[in-house]
């Protein structure tokens, strides 16, 4: 066990002083000093945080390390990236991290300049009996850098801990203070952050005791809180995800608007309704040539091989179109427009309002309500389409379910989180077979459209099509099959198990109030 | 994990030589390392310049994992710790003797070490005990020193033949030459011999040296002070042909 402390900042003594205590007292030789710059990488959402893992670049060797076993599980040469994200040559480290960060980029999330000197201590024999390192470190913020507490850590060697307290006698510890924080951890604190403060995943912590004015600004000034947090990464075009993040937040955003009633002032909500409609909108073409770009090789394996090439024009135009549709959407979001929707409304989220009864209303009444009222719509809508079959109607059950997710997520803070996550986890089985079906009739839509676009004089343009044709009927098949699936999905979800849940939690006349 | 011992029935062969600069190899690479210093001379425990247990008693090995993990020493060296030598380890037979299925307390005591260390490195005491026994049961390879001469060749016959009347595999038995002084006939002649007759022998050999004998005076391994000598280097090509045949 090491012992770990960072020198107070109220310490009157320097790290000099400290080791010359050290010195005076017992036989202690210095074992190296290394500075350097540490670079910390991680995508947006942290990522290899979430799975204990730190990538860290450090005088040219990229390395691999596992925080939770304290161990470095890979080491590379590397050179530090040129550009914001980090693309990683292919190695061992490139294949170990691709599952955990998907589609994300890699990006340096701190910066750290460090002294690290080591010493041992030796007893009479000249044996080590303990080690000590002493770290100063600085971390970059923005353009200038910043100072840490300096760092000591008393690393007896195993069967040696006896040989501690002597140690820590000479030191003072009225300058000490005993630390468990890694390097990483310090830093981002000095910067008053901490690692992995963002997730697409929703966690807006609700009380019991709020009223729903609160609790409702609360959901919508944390969906503003996202949005701006992407938009970054977003201008800079780092990775898809961060289109795909802003996009949810303006949707749950809505959704919100159309499914909390009576709560905020009636004139804003039409006007942020309209805004935010005007915001979701601005993104769509962008996002749905990203779903493309996304699919280009499973699109390609649909297809013969003789024939797979022919699609590349069709990516290479997709490309193009998305340059000029990332372009449109970097100026609608640096707009004075855009500035100024967002800003009124976290004004106004801000703001007082007029307080009344239903306002004041604790949020668990009203969550329960507009929970247990699509979820109703929920079930209607889902034997209807298991009667008629109807593409349309398949259509709007999405759309319910959808708005029923949302609600499960915003207020789950409220209700177990066990039943929650059951009920997410079977409501999900039946979403995601609607969102597949949904995007396979987007996409023949679309490939139907491009493939009418196409003058094809030239062979290869004929190819394209014929490409294109194929990927249409294969396309179709699948939405096909999917169809099928759909009977299976719902039922899973109107379960009398899954149901007899949802009354508990939501049903308004509840005998226990915890 | 792999448990490797150093043996010979005969004594100053340079068996603890080969325990202390193979684990400390085994470490630099980065592998979790134990050396078990078994041998009531304690000089593994000397060269690694710890104090040998004095009171404890050679309960720890047959108590269990509890008290002899209280009794490991880190060493000077990243990833390598010891379990020092027990004065009272000479009376480690009449302790095993009382001990229900005793020829193979030494392996189930290991055994629990399986996830904290890659390699276990034992430096035996000499002679056939049932101390000696346990080992032979606990060990994946018994690495056993051999110098070229008339009488050494005599006591590994002997360990051969024990082997054979106990019925224990002779695979595990994993023969070098050891303190080899290449300018005697006799020790050249010998090797041939033996080669012809143990094919198992490895090829690498230790030489008999100056350097080796002063690890005694600057109680570090060879790797550590003198790591561009013969017997250095010898001991890294040993090291490399004990891990081929761990594979096997």
């Amino acid at each position: 066990m090491a012992y770990s402390y960072i020198i107070k900042k109220t310490s009157t003594k320097s790290v000099s002083q400290l080791l010359n205590a050290l010195q005076t007292n017992f036989t202690m030789i210095q074992e190296s000093k290394q500075q350097g710059t540490y670079h910390y990488f991680d995508t947006f959402d942290w990522r290899l945080y979430r799975q204990g893992y730190y990538l860290y670049l450090f005088n040219q060797y990229l390395y691999l390390y596992q925080f939770t076993k304290k161990k470095i599980e890979d080491r590379e040469e590397s050179q530090y990236p040129s550009a914001e994200k980090f693309s990683l040559q292919d190695g061992i480290i490139l294949r170990k991290i691709t599952p955990i960060i998907d589609i994300r980029a890699l990006l340096c999330m701190a910066t750290f300049r460090i002294t690290n000197q080591s010493f041992r201590i030796l007893n009479r024999d000249d044996k080590t009996v303990v080690r000590i390192q002493i770290e100063q470190s600085r971390i970059k913020d923005k353009t200038r850098y910043k100072n840490l507490s300096s760092y000591l850590e008393i690393q007896p060697l195993r069967g040696y801990a006896n040989q501690v307290p002597g140690i820590l006698k000479k030191l003072s510890l009225d300058d000490l203070l005993i630390s468990k924080d890694d390097l990483l951890k310090r830093g981002l604190a000095t910067l008053g952050k901490m690692p992995a403060d963002y997730s697409s995943k929703v966690n807006i912590r609700l009380t019991n005791r709020m009223s729903a004015l609160d609790a409702t600004k609360q959901i919508y000034i944390y969906l503003l809180d996202i949005i701006r947090r992407n938009e970054n990464g977003l201008i800079k075009d780092i990775d898809t995800e961060f289109l795909h993040d802003f996009r949810v937040s303006i949707r749950r955003t809505r959704s919100a608007l159309g499914q909390i009633k009576g709560i905020l002032d009636e004139n804003v909500v039409l006007k942020a309704k309209e805004n935010f409609s005007y915001l979701g909108r601005s993104t769509n073409k962008l996002r749905d040539i990203d779903v493309y770009l996304l699919g280009e090789q499973q699109y390609k394996l649909m297809l013969p091989v003789e024939l797979r090439p022919y699609l590349n024009s069709f990516f290479e135009d997709l490309k193009e179109q998305r340059k000029i549709e990332h372009q449109s959407l970097v100026k609608t979001i640096k707009s004075v427009k855009y500035k100024r929707i967002l800003s009124d409304w976290e004004s106004y989220l801000k703001s007082e309002d007029i307080r009344n009864r239903q306002k004041m209303a604790p949020v668990r009444e009203l969550a329960k309500n507009i929970i247990m009222k699509r979820n109703k719509k929920v079930l209607k809508f889902g034997q209807r389409v298991l009667i008629t079959g109807s593409d349309e109607l398949l259509h709007q059950l999405r759309i319910e379910c959808k708005k029923l997710r949302y609600l499960l997520e915003f207020f789950n803070s409220l209700f177990s989180q066990e039943k929650i996550q059951y009920l997410v986890r079977k409501l999900k089985l039946l979403q995601d077979n609607l969102g597949d079906y949904n995007d396979l009739v987007i996409q023949q839509k679309r490939l139907i459209d491009s493939a009418r676009d196409i003058t094809p004089r030239t062979r290869s343009g004929k190819n394209t099509v014929l490409a294109l044709g194929i990927l249409i009927g294969k396309l179709n098949e699948k939405q096909q099959i999917i169809k099928k699936e759909f009977a299976k999905s719902f039922s899973g979800y109107a379960a009398q198990e899954v149901q007899k849940i949802l009354d508990e939690l939501f049903q308004v006349q509840e005998r226990r109030v915890r | 994990m792999t448990i490797l011992s150093l043996y010979n029935i005969k004594g100053g062969v340079g068996k603890t030589a080969a325990a202390v600069n193979l684990s400390y190899l085994a470490a630099s690479e980065e592998k979790n390392t134990l050396l078990c210093d078994l041998d009531p001379q304690s000089s593994s425990t000397y060269y690694f310049r710890i104090k040998p247990k004095m009171k404890t008693g050679l309960k720890p090995l047959v108590k269990g994992k509890k008290s002899l993990v209280k009794n490991i020493k880190g060493t000077d060296y990243n990833y390598l710790d010891l379990l020092p030598a027990d004065f009272s380890l000479r009376n480690m037979d009449i302790m095993l003797d009382n001990v229900k299925g005793s020829k193979h307390r030494l392996k189930s005591v290991l055994k629990m070490f399986k996830d904290e260390y890659d390699y276990i490195f034992l430096d035996c005491p000499p002679n056939i005990t049932l101390v000696s026994e346990n080992i032979f049961y606990a060990s994946d390879l018994i690495l056993v020193p051999v110098i070229p001469t008339t009488l050494s060749y005599r006591t590994f016959e002997k360990l051969l033949d024990f082997f054979k009347k106990s019925k224990m595999s002779v695979n595990k038995i994993v023969p070098f030459f050891s303190m080899v002084e290449i300018r005697k006939n006799m020790h050249k002649d010998l090797i041939e011999e033996l080669k012809k007759q143990y094919p198992f022998f490895l090829n690498n050999k230790i030489p008999y040296s100056s350097v080796v004998e002063k690890m005694g005076i600057h109680r570090e391994p060879l790797g550590n002070f003198s790591p561009r000598s013969i017997p250095a280097q010898q001991y890294q090509a040993l090291w490399g042909e004990v891990k081929k045949r761990m594979k096997k």
